[in-house]
């Protein structure tokens, strides 16, 4: 059986995977948004995602290790790595202490930050694009690589925002960093919004719009980044 | 030892402390869980990210792995590890020492 399921936290994926297992289906892949199952003994297993870029860190001590300790590696994706352990009525986490906790979301922050600057790039050069092209067709891809561009930041926001409060003291301020992200790059959407609905009525006006509302975005995408990581 | 090293988180004094003999990783978790009576339980993420960091650091070595016999892996100590040990036991050592002045404080 295979389903979709799409979402840019890792953490729902794992709850969906436990429901599925609780419903008799154990994961067997996972690539992307796909997700193929066997028949299992419902709630047979739980599972969790990790982050884990590259090979090494994923490789064959990796394995060693998350097996010696009860926990199949199931497969991996990206830098995600679906993980399993047969339930014992112990909580199954990954990361029990603060320092790791912190280590790992900033890995995941990192990731998304990355991801978000590189399709925003790609946004915003497809607007471009667009504009010259004067079809409505490419304004659909630009929707879509914005709507993820926007998700991507705001999930790192997330992450940021966690290991603020996961520090020493860690307060989260009134301004969060997921707050500042989504203030700055809704109003970025808004003024690329109004350049559309100004098209070609005002030219000038219009290109000031697009190139602010670019603008805007850019700086809330950067500014995720200028979070209080200040470690070490 | 640079000066971030001490103090040691909880995860790394633990697991040093359990690797005073060789262990693999199932039992480093079982020996720390039964030392704090079942306070401090390491997750896989977290015992796997500090037995590499502390590999690294040169803190603990892996005890020959023997292929074949598909043996699980196993870690032990090192003189350089032990001596983080000491100079983290030394600290906690004063800590608790001066800790005892809250109680005069309390009795004046």
């Amino acid at each position: 059986m295979i389903k979709f399921y799409f979402t840019y936290n890792k953490e729902r994926t794992a709850e969906w995977l436990d429901t599925m297992s609780r419903e008799g289906y154990a994961l067997k892949k996972a690539v992307g948004p796909f997700f193929s199952f066997v028949p299992c003994n419902p709630g047979e297993y739980e599972y969790q995602v990790d982050y884990a870029p590259l090979p090494p860190s994923a490789g064959r001590d990796y394995k060693e290790t998350m097996e010696d300790l009860g926990v199949d590696v199931i497969c991996k994706f990206g830098p995600w790595v679906y993980l399993r352990k047969e339930k014992d009525g112990a909580p199954f986490e990954l990361y029990t202490d603060r320092e790791s906790r912190i280590d790992h979301l900033e890995n995941v922050a990192k990731f998304f930050k990355i991801m978000a600057i590189v399709e925003f790039v790609c946004v915003a050069m497809l607007v471009f694009a667009a504009d010259r092209l004067n079809a409505t067709w490419p304004w659909i891809f630009v929707a879509i690589g914005l709507v993820a561009a926007i998700a991507m930041a705001i999930r790192s926001a997330q992450a940021s925002d966690e290991i603020t409060s996961l520090q020493d003291f860690g307060v989260i301020s009134k301004w969060s960093i997921r707050k500042r992200t989504k203030i700055l790059i809704g109003m970025g959407s808004l003024f690329v919004v109004i350049k559309l609905l100004l098209g070609d009525v005002a030219p000038l006006l219009s290109d000031f719009f697009l190139g602010a509302g670019l603008g805007l975005m850019g700086i809330g995408l950067i500014f995720l980044g200028a979070g209080n990581h200040a470690r070490d | 030892m640079t000066l971030k090293d001490i103090p040691l988180t909880e995860t790394v004094f633990y697991i040093l402390l359990a690797l005073r003999s060789p262990k693999h990783g199932y039992a480093i978790i079982q020996d720390v869980e039964k030392l704090t009576q079942g306070r401090v339980v390491l997750g896989p993420g977290t015992l796997y990210g500090a037995l590499k960091k502390l590999e690294q650091k040169k803190w603990i070595e892996v005890v020959s792995v023997d292929l074949e016999s598909r043996k699980k892996k196993e870690y032990r100590i090192t003189s350089a590890g032990r001596k983080a040990f000491e100079e983290e036991r030394a600290r906690l050592r004063e800590a608790l020492h001066n800790s005892e002045l809250m109680e005069q404080q309390t009795h004046d």
